[in-house]
Formats: structure tokens, C-alpha cells, sequence
């Protein structure tokens, strides 16, 4: 929240880097630009021969061939900083831009290995960097490993934003929920003995999250929470696949995956102060008439004649949260498969596997301290174990069946069953105030039976909406599903040009979903009659206990499904080359109301290469579904169609053009609330007041396009134009009255670049790039921010291959 | 009871008509002709129809170059018998080629084959394991896209696995309706090369839909960089596990926010949590008025992939 008077201290820390020291400004930027291609200009006179392709060097047993490319890339952004970094967060600095290392044994017989093959990019700074190795010995092994690091920026100001009406005191211009992580995936997999009749297989697999970010939490009023992220995964597997027939392979593998979450919250947003002077958070929702985070009266919420402003003791705010509830699941998953054409004319493949997952959260603590004020709790504290499992049995098997040359047969049976029963089990202390109306400015009492119920004003005050004193209660969950698909398919081929197929696919789901919720409550005086105690007798100190069922389902949903399959191949000649596919779906029910109940699929690929250096290709992908069941009517569509043309007539000269639009489109019966009045003409849900009947209308059109042109003007000299733009369109229904904005459904994204090659000598060259950015929303963003940017980057690199 | 009957009839009839055809096959002889077609290309065992790859070399001397860099070459190491060795190991046995003056169609050459035919050669060596053990039944082969469609073991562009391309433009050459989803504002980070179309999709077939991988755990593929979003969860969102992520993300790119499928959160939301007569999913509540904060159901719902510590997803 950048507000006028709130300063968000915590933000700081999500966003090391400011706008000023991220890029440079304008006329600086220009300068260097110009200087470095003015600089180069020069080399063009010289008289070198072209680069021709690095053929290796030769040392000991191995062939080495390689490249680096290192540069420095200038960046300068006008317009929404936070909005290029969620979309491009491509930064200024030195890059090691792309390496490659090849080693090839000259004999086929190194010593520790007979080629390696190592590539990176990004290093330096750029938001993905990655780097792969593969290594391998003859018959002895082969080792592939991977490490790639993003960082995940995040700050677009539309999403989860209560998107308050104008005010002075809170505006929440930024995301709620805006992040600064950094991901590392680490991938190792390792095959002994790889061309033997029994190989053995090792892998690990690491992924690693951690960073800040925001998150937000909702009790009187929602407030933004420092969320300190880390969760790391760590996988191991170990496999073995045996030939014991020709033809024939039987794998058994075992994975084990350990995840651990160490996430943890709190707020550091307290931004204004009570009257006492102590520091309070007013949370990041401002709207007086909806008494958020109160009412305006009878006194303002904010004193704004202090620094900072003070606020109203009896509204919703936070004097303090935290939440630590460190999660740790394992993931033990056992896999036999078999894959076979022992049989000259068959081929099958089946896969069965069991995983039986379980988390467990033994520590974990939420406590609150403020007032929320519906309840009148001042304070709660949280603890309590919670745990899930989740068994998943697969039976996977595939089989093709040649009954003639022409003709086959293919079968797929899917079967796969979960269950993920979960608990949670939850202690809540509650904490009041002795006086009412509730106020963070008046103590908290506890219920001290020596002095109250005799004395009332010795007890914590409860209103009619105040929770239990001290609950207890026992959260059980069941979700399963039960699925089968079968996919029968008969292909045949008319001739070499000419193939075809028709299937059918059944499929059964069953998906059952229980819960029961438990309690075991105790209500201390005042008004120990109130919630799951109204009604009950007293205990001997004045307190009231409830224990009993609060909550219960048994919900059990069967789907079957349908669907015919057609497809046709073509090559009427060997420069064309035709696809079409279909798929008609129906279905008997639908879990969810946008789940379609009837559905058909349509591809069709269209590739003609009339020349050798000509291609061109269509496709046209249309996806229309429905649940048309009476009160849901939803029905939604995806119609794209695109082309391309790539013309490489020979090596001085090439150009690609492609453009796609995309139709998606989608409307639903929905009911909604609001406001507190039904405006006059609507229509009432059959619920009745205040649900509104209303349409969730979206409908986007999406253009996309793009252009490449390479040239090589002089032997040494190679040139690339490009041009790549997304251009949007649309609308939807929108229910919330500020900002009236589009947002993302109508946009323009151009993105223009260029770079130039010099070769300055043999597999030394030299590139100047630039690209920019340019991305504009067609509708007014409203009182956010707006959100386009634009951007130019320049790259300055030399590249040595060898 | 009689659906589930229903079924396990139609796979019974289905294995007994497949087992029958296979069994009966497998007792007769076939033709040369016809083994071409078939699953597993059957190499001649007659050592003398075997020349030998220095032989090939004479003629074909930069393919033969080119052939001692790549891995392919591991074949002329074999102490299996002349037909898995070398040029031969692909192209079949080279004699009557030679003595027929170079006449190509004494020999198999991959070019204007049948894809099927194509295929069978490679998979001959290649089919075994997890990887490539489901290409007979894979979208490209039951579209006649051969293996040399994408890879080229003379000419390959790309050293690693002998593609034609790297990736993405060699998926973008057949499925160019993908490109423009990875050049949305909002993308999985294909373009910029951290990830690879073949980290969620198995290109030589697999047994889900639109050949998707799976986690370890026999999970969705998003959740092996999403490990967060995994659960399983004391209280679970339930479309998550069962319709799964797509039911409200565009997995390739999105112009909306978080690769959403709407523009407005609340919207995507509402069109499921409506009451209504053919669901039990919970409805909204009658205080959730959407011209307040209400519209911004993800802010108070904050774990709306699953949670273990409310059953409303607020933390």
C-alpha cells in the first residue's frame, strides 16, 4: 500500500530494488546506445573473413567445442515498475548470457567419460538462469543433471486487491499478495549399465522456495502478513529395469519425496497508533459504510491531527499476529512396469503404481492480539495437530494390436483410485475485555471463578456473537475418486498417403466427499448462553459446556462419460500434410457446474512445404463445451486459428511470419449479492432476497502476431529485425463498481526488437541488442495505478566460440 | 452396479478379441514385405548380407563423419552380431546395396517412408523404459509423425537426443497455435527457455490425456515445481484434486492475472459457489456483497488450494 499518509515499511524488504537504481534514465541510456553501435561501425571496414563454424580443438583423447557469450545489458523503464517486473524482470547488469561445452572422446573410450555436454544461461542477474549437464560412458552409465533458479516477482495490483473506494488514509495500490521468490530445482538421474540386460537407475530431485512475500488474513478486518516463505522438496528414486525377454522390459522403481513447509506470518504493517500511543494495524480494507474497519460514527475512525494518524480503539485493527504451523509430508510411491513386443504383432505397456502420502503439522500456533470487533475477541490463540493422507492406487495398460498391415487395434485402460482422509484438530483460547463495547485501548480479563459471575463487571464480556472462551474441536475430512477410462481405437490405413481412425472412450468416476465437525465447548460468564450453549444448564461455576456434533455431509457424485474419437491423416503429397482431429464428449453429470456434461473437440494441422526453404502451416483448434442443465446453463468456447510462413531461401536470408487469434468465450448462470438494496428491475435468484440472477459473461479475443527477419548485408555482418505483438479485446461481467476497468481483457503487448552480429574474428562476434517493451491497457485502470510500462533494453556482448 | 457390469464387459471383450488376434499371429509367418510393417523391424541374422560401416564410408563419407559424432556410434562397439552394429543397425543389410552399384532400393532408407516403418526401426532399440514405452498408442504416431519428424541422426541441429530443433520452435513447427500462449503477459517461462514443453507433456506418448506427465507421486505434473500446492491437505478444494489445476488455469499462458481463466476473480468463483439446484457445492454467503472486498475472494481465501488449518481456505 503506497498511501499518501501510510508508509509500508515491510515492502522494502519484499523489493530490494528501487525504481531509481533499476534502470537509467533516458538520455543517459540513449547515449550508450548510440555510442556502442557508433563503436562498432569501424570493424566493418575491416577485412576479415566471415566466422566460420567452430570445428573443436583437439587435446589428449577429447574434442572440445564451446562457446560463452558474457555482455552487459542496460535497462531503462518508464511507467509501472512493479508491472515489468511481474511481467519481464529483466534487470541491468554484467550476463553471462549463454555458454555451451561440449567434450567428445576421439576414440569412443575416455577414461572417465566419452562426452560431456554442459550449457548454462542467464547467470549474472537475469530472473531465469538454468544449467545442464549430461555426461555418459559407453555401456557404463549416463548421467543427466539440471539446476535452474527463478525468481517469481510479483506485483500486479488487480488481483485479491478489496479495491477500496478513494480515500485518505488506506489505498491499497499495490498487491495484497505481491511476492519476491526465488525457486531452485536441482535434477539428477543417473543409469548404470545403460545397454544391458539389467540397468539400474538413480535419481534426486530437489525444489527449493524461499523468499518474501505478502499474504493476507481475515478476521475483524483483512490485513496484509509478511510471509516469510520456505518449502523445500527433496526426492529420491531408485529403479531397475530388467530384460528377461527379447522385446520385453519389466522396471520396478521406488520413489520417496520429502517435503518440507517452514512458512511462517506475520504483521508488520502498523502503520497508525490508539490513542495510548501504541502501534496498531488498521488492516488494508476502508470502507466506513460498510463499518470496515468500522463505522465513521459517531466519532471518524482515524484522528488524523496526530503523526500517525490515531485509530478508533473499538474498531477492527491488529496489535499483533503471527502463524507458524510448519508442514511435513512424505511421499512414498512404488511403480512396476512392462513394456513388450514379444509378440511380433501386439505391443503393450503397463504401468501399476501405490503412493501413500501423509502430512503431518505437529507445532503449530496462530495467535492474534486486537479486536474484531463482530465477536469482541481481543485476543485468540490457536494449537493443535493436523493431519492427511492420500493413497492413490494406478493400474495403467495400453496394448496395439496389428491384425493386419493396415489395420490395428489400440486399447488404454486407465484405472486410478485416491483418498485423502484429513483432520484437524484445533485447541482456540478466546480472550475479552471486561468492558463493553470492546476497545484495544481497555484490558483483557480472564474468568476467574473466585470473583465472577458475583461480580460481573470481574468478567470477560461476551455479546451474543462471542465464540467459546476455550473450544476444542475435531475436523475430519474424506475426499476420494474412483476413476476407470477405457479407450478403444481402430486405425487403418487406406494407402501410404491416406490414415484414419474411430474410437471410443468410456469412462466412470466416483467421487465421495464426508466431513464431520466436532466440538467441545466452554462458554465462561457474561452470557455463558450463547452460541451451541443456548439453552443448556449451567456448571456449578457459572460456565456452560456444549459437546456434540456441530457439522456433517456424506455427499457421494457418480459421472459416466462418453466420447467418440475420429481422426484422419494425410499426405496427399510429400510437400503436404493434413491432421484432423475429433472428439464428441458427453457426460451424465457434472462435479462442478462449469464441468461440461457435453463437448466437442476439433484440430485440424495443415503443413505445406511446396519448396524446400518454404513452409507454411494452419491450424485450426476449436474446443466447445456445455452444461446446459437448467439453472447452470454455462457454455464456453476456445476457437483459434493461426498460421505461419518461414521462408530460409539460403543462409544470407530468412523471415517468419505467423498471426493467431484466439476466441474463448465463456457465459453461466450466477446468483450474487449486492449491495444491501436489490436495485430496482432485478431479478431474484429463486433463494430470494438479496441474491441477484445474473450472467458471468467473459469473452476475450486475443490477437497475436509476430515477424522475424535475418539478413546478412556484409560476410561478417548479420542482422535480425523482430516484431512480436498480443493485442486483446473484450468483456465481461463485472460486479465490483471500482475500478471499472477491463484490466487484462484489453490490452496491447508490442515487443520490437532487434541485434547485429559482427564477426570480428575466427569464432570471436560481437552483438548489439535491443529490445523493447511496450505494454498498454485499453480501458481507464481506474483509482489503482496504472499499470502499462514501457521499456527498452539494450544488450552489449561478445560471444567466442571454438 | 449394472454401469460398472457394463464396463468390465466391454474390457474383457476388448482383451479377448486383442489376445486372440495377438496369439494367432504369433503362429504365422510372415513375408519380408510384411515384416517391414510390423511392431519390431526383425534384422536378418546372415552374416554375409553385412558389409560393414568402413564399406558404407567409401561412398558416404560426410554422413559417415558426421555419424562418429554422434551417439549412434556406440553401435560399431557392440559384440551383438553385424545387424546391430553400425549403418547397418538402422539401414539394414548394406550387400545387395553395394553390389548393385549404390541401387537405394536395396536398402532401407528412412525418406518418403512410412512413418509406422520409420518408427519401427528406431523403436527397435529404443522402446524399452518408461520414456518411449507408449509411442505406439501416442498422438504422433496415430498421426503418422514419425520419429525423424523430430529427430534427424545425420543432420540434427541440436546434439542433445539429435533434434531437428531445439525446443520450443521444433514443437511450435506442427503446433503453432501454442507460440501465442507463451507470449501472453502471463506464461509459464517456456520462451525464456526454464522450462521445456517436454517437462509436463511425455511426447512419445504416455497414458493421460494430452500425454501430460505425472508427478512421482502419480499426481498432477503442476505440482512438481508447485510442491506447495501438492497438499494432500486436511481440507481440500475439491476440483483441485478431482477436475484438476485447468478447471480454473490456462496451464500454457493467460491474459488474465495468475494465469487465470477470468478476468475477475470473483466471477471464476461465483460460477461454481452459485446456489443452484445441480450442485452441492457450497453458495456464497448472503454478506458477501460484491461491490465491497467481497469481489476479491482470494484475499481472505488465501489458501485456496488446500489447507490444513481452515476449512474455508483463509490461512
Amino acid at each position: 500500500m503506497r498511501g499518501s499518509s501510510r508508509s509500508r515499511p515491510s515492502r522494502i524488504e519484499a523489493r530490494p530494488f528501487t525504481l531509481q537504481n533499476r534502470g537509467m534514465d533516458s538520455g543517459r541510456f540513449s547515449w550508450l546506445l548510440l555510442a556502442a553501435i557508433l563503436g562498432l561501425l569501424p570493424l566493418l571496414a575491416t577485412g576479415q573473413t566471415p566466422n566460420p563454424s567452430p570445428e573443436g580443438v583437439d587435446n589428449g583423447n577429447y574434442k572440445y567445442q564451446g562457446s560463452f557469450e558474457f555482455g552487459y545489458r542496460f535497462v531503462n523503464t518508464n511507467g509501472s515498475q512493479p508491472v515489468y517486473d511481474t511481467f519481464v524482470n529483466q534487470q541491468q547488469g554484467p550476463r553471462l548470457l549463454e555458454q555451451t561445452l561440449s567434450m567428445r572422446s576421439l576414440n569412443h573410450e575416455g577414461v572417465l567419460f566419452d562426452s560431456l555436454f554442459l550449457s548454462s544461461f542467464g547467470w549474472g542477474g537475469d530472473p531465469e538462469n538454468a544449467t545442464r549437464l549430461r555426461i555418459s560412458k559407453n555401456k557404463w552409465y549416463n548421467f543427466n543433471g539440471m539446476f535452474r533458479r527463478d525468481q517469481n516477482f510479483w506485483d500486479y495490483n488487480l488481483l485479491a486487491n478489496p479495491l477500496n473506494p478513494p480515500n485518505p488514509f488506506i489505498q491499497v495500490n499495490d498487491s495484497p499478495h505481491e511476492m519476491h521468490t526465488t525457486r531452485r530445482m536441482y535434477d539428477y538421474n543417473l543409469t548404470l549399465l545403460p545397454q544391458s540386460a539389467v540397468r539400474f537407475r538413480l535419481g534426486y530431485t530437489r525444489n527449493n522456495m524461499e523468499g518474501p512475500a505478502f499474504s493476507s488474513i481475515h478476521q475483524g478486518t483483512d490485513t496484509i502478513l509478511f510471509q516469510n516463505t520456505r518449502t523445500l522438496l527433496d526426492g529420491y528414486q531408485a529403479g531397475i529395469d530388467i530384460k528377461l525377454l527379447p522385446r520385453t522390459n519389466i522396471s520396478y522403481d521406488q520413489f520417496l519425496q520429502y517435503y518440507r513447509g517452514d512458512s511462517s506470518w506475520n504483521d508488520r504493517n502498523f502503520a497508525f497508533q490508539l490513542g495510548s500511543g501504541s502501534p496498531v494495524d488498521a488492516g488494508m480494507i476502508y470502507n466506513p459504510t460498510a463499518s470496515q474497519p468500522c463505522s465513521d460514527t459517531p466519532t471518524p475512525i482515524f484522528n488524523t491531527t496526530t503523526m500517525p494518524p490515531t485509530l478508533k480503539a473499538t474498531c477492527n485493527g491488529y496489535q499483533g499476529y503471527s502463524r507458524f504451523a510448519p508442514v511435513r509430508t512424505s511421499y512414498p510411491t512404488e511403480q512396476l512396469t512392462l513394456q513388450s513386443s514379444y509378440f511380433r504383432r501386439l505391443d503393450l505397456s503397463a504401468r501399476a503404481s501405490y503412493s501413500s502420502a501423509e502430512t503431518e503439522v505437529v507445532n503449530s500456533n496462530e495467535l492474534f492480539i486486537g479486536l474484531i470487533s463482530r465477536t469482541g475477541q481481543r485476543s485468540f490463540d490457536v494449537t493443535g495437530p493436523a493431519r492427511a493422507r492420500r493413497v492413490v492406487a494406478n493400474v495403467d495398460f495400453g496394448v496395439t494390436v496389428r491384425l493386419t498391415d493396415k489395420f490395428r487395434l489400440t486399447d488404454s485402460f486407465r484405472f486410478s483410485n485416491f483418498r485423502i482422509p484429513g483432520s484437524w484438530n484445533p485447541l482456540t483460547l478466546s480472550f475479552f475485555n471486561g468492558t463493553t463495547p470492546a476497545s484495544m485501548l481497555n484490558p483483557i480479563v480472564t474468568f476467574d471463578p473466585a470473583v465472577c459471575p458475583a461480580n460481573p463487571a470481574a468478567c470477560p464480556q461476551h455479546g451474543n456473537s462471542a465464540p467459546a472462551d476455550v473450544a476444542s474441536r475435531t475436523n475430519s475430512r474424506f475426499l476420494g475418486q474412483d476413476s476407470k477410462y477405457n479407450t478403444i481405437e481402430a486405425e487403418y490405413d487406406f494407402s501410404k498417403h491416406f490414415g484414419g481412425r474411430l474410437g471410443y472412450r468410456y469412462g466412470h468416476r466416483t467421487i465421495p466427499v464426508r466431513w464431520t465437525t466436532t466440538t467441545n465447548e466452554l462458554f465462561f460468564p457474561t452470557n455463558p448462553n450463547r452460541g451451541d450453549c443456548v439453552g443448556l444448564p449451567l456448571n456449578p461455576d457459572g460456565s456452560c459446556s456444549f459437546s456434540g456434533e456441530i457439522d456433517s455431509e456424506d455427499d457421494r457424485i457418480e459421472v459416466n462419460e462418453h466420447s467418440a474419437l475420429f481422426g484422419l491423416w494425410a499426405h496427399p503429397s510429400d510437400t503436404l500434410r493434413i491432421n484432423f482431429d475429433m472428439e464428441l464428449f458427453s457426460a451424465d453429470n457434472s462435479p462442478t457446474r462449469t464441468t461440461p456434461r457435453n463437448l466437442q473437440r476439433f484440430k485440424t494441422r495443415i503443413n505445406y512445404k511446396p519448396k524446400q526453404w518454404v513452409n507454411v502451416s494452419g491450424t485450426v483448434n476449436v474446443l466447445e463445451s456445455r452444461n446446459n442443465v437448467t439453472d447452470v446453463l454455462h457454455r464456453e468456447h476456445d476457437r483459434n486459428y493461426g498460421f505461419t510462413l518461414a521462408l530460409d531461401p539460403n543462409p544470407r536470408f530468412s523471415f517468419e511470419f505467423g498471426y493467431n487469434y484466439d476466441d474463448i468465450f465463456s457465459t453461466t448462470n450466477i446468483c450474487y449479492v449486492i449491495g444491501g438494496t436489490v436495485p430496482p428491475g432485478s431479478t431474484l435468484c429463486n433463494s430470494g432476497t438479496p441474491f441477484l440472477s445474473g450472467i458471468s459473461l467473459y469473452d476475450n479475443k486475443i490477437n497475436f502476431g509476430y515477424m522475424n527477419f535475418m539478413f546478412k548485408p556484409a560476410k561478417r555482418v548479420t542482422a535480425n529485425l523482430g516484431y512480436n505483438l498480443t493485442s486483446t479485446s473484450g468483456n465481461t461481467t463485472i460486479l465490483s463498481p471500482t475500478p471499472n476497468t477491463l484490466g487484462p481483457l484489453g490490452f496491447s503487448f508490442h515487443k520490437p526488437s532487434a541485434w547485429l552480429d559482427f564477426d570480428l574474428a575466427k569464432g570471436l562476434t560481437w552483438r548489439t541488442a535491443w529490445g523493447y517493451y511496450d505494454y498498454n491497457e485499453k480501458s481507464d485502470p481506474g483509482p489503482l495505478p496504472a499499470r502499462d510500462f514501457q521499456s527498452n533494453s539494450a544488450t552489449l556482448s561478445l560471444r567466442y566460440a571454438f | 452396479m449394472t454401469r460398472r457390469l457394463g464396463l468390465w464387459r466391454i474390457v474383457f471383450v476388448a482383451a479377448l478379441a486383442l489376445s486372440t488376434a495377438a496369439s494367432s499371429d504369433t503362429n504365422s509367418k510372415k513375408t519380408k514385405d510384411n515384416s517391414q510393417a510390423q511392431k519390431s523391424y526383425e534384422r536378418p541374422t546372415d552374416p554375409s548380407l553385412y558389409v560393414g560401416s568402413d564399406t558404407c564410408k567409401t561412398c558416404h563419407e560426410d554422413i559417415f563423419k558426421n555419424f562418429e559424432t554422434t551417439p549412434h556410434w556406440k553401435t560399431t562397439f557392440t559384440k551383438k552380431g553385424p545387424e546391430w552394429q553400425g549403418c547397418e543397425a538402422c539401414h539394414g543389410p548394406g550387400k545387395e546395396h553395394v553390389e548393385g552399384g549404390g541401387d537405394k532400393s536395396k536398402i532401407f532408407t528412412f525418406k518418403d517412408k512410412p512413418a509406422e516403418q520409420v518408427s519401427n526401426r528406431c523403436l527397435g532399440c529404443h522402446e524399452y523404459g518408461e520414456e518411449h514405452a507408449n509411442f505406439d498408442r501416442s498422438q504422433h504416431n496415430i498421426n503418422d509423425v514419425s520419429c525423424i519428424a523430430c529427430h534427424s541422426p545425420h543432420h540434427a541441429k541440436e546434439k542433445q537426443f539429435l533434434l531437428v530443433n531445439k525446443q520450443p520452435e521444433l514443437c511450435y513447427g506442427c503446433h503453432t497455435d501454442i507460440k501465442q500462449d507463451f507470449n501472453r503477459p502471463f506464461r509459464h517461462r517456456v520462451e525464456q527457455g526454464l522450462i521445456q514443453c517436454t517437462d509436463c507433456h511425455n511426447q512419445h506418448g504416455g497414458f493421460l490425456t494430452k500425454q501430460l506427465r505425472a508427478t512421482a507421486a502419480q499426481d498432477q505434473v503442476c505440482f512438481k515445481c508447485h510442491v506447495e500446492k501438492a497438499g494432500p491437505f486436511a481440507f481440500e478444494h475439491v476440483p483441485v484434486k478431482t477436475e484438476g489445476c485447468a478447471s480454473c488455469h490456462q496451464p500454457h499462458g493467460s491474459t488474465n492475472p495468475r494465469l487465470l481463466k477470468r478476468a475477475q476473480m470473483n466471477l471464476l468463483c461465483l460460477e461454481c459457489h452459485t446456489l443452484t439446484q445441480d450442485s452441492s457445492v457450497p453458495s456464497l454467503p448472503s454478506f458477501h456483497n460484491q461491490s465491497q472486498k467481497y469481489q476479491a475472494c482470494t484475499s481472505c481465501h488465501v489458501q485456496i488450494h488446500g489447507s490444513n488449518f481452515d476449512e474455508f481456505f483463509f490461512k
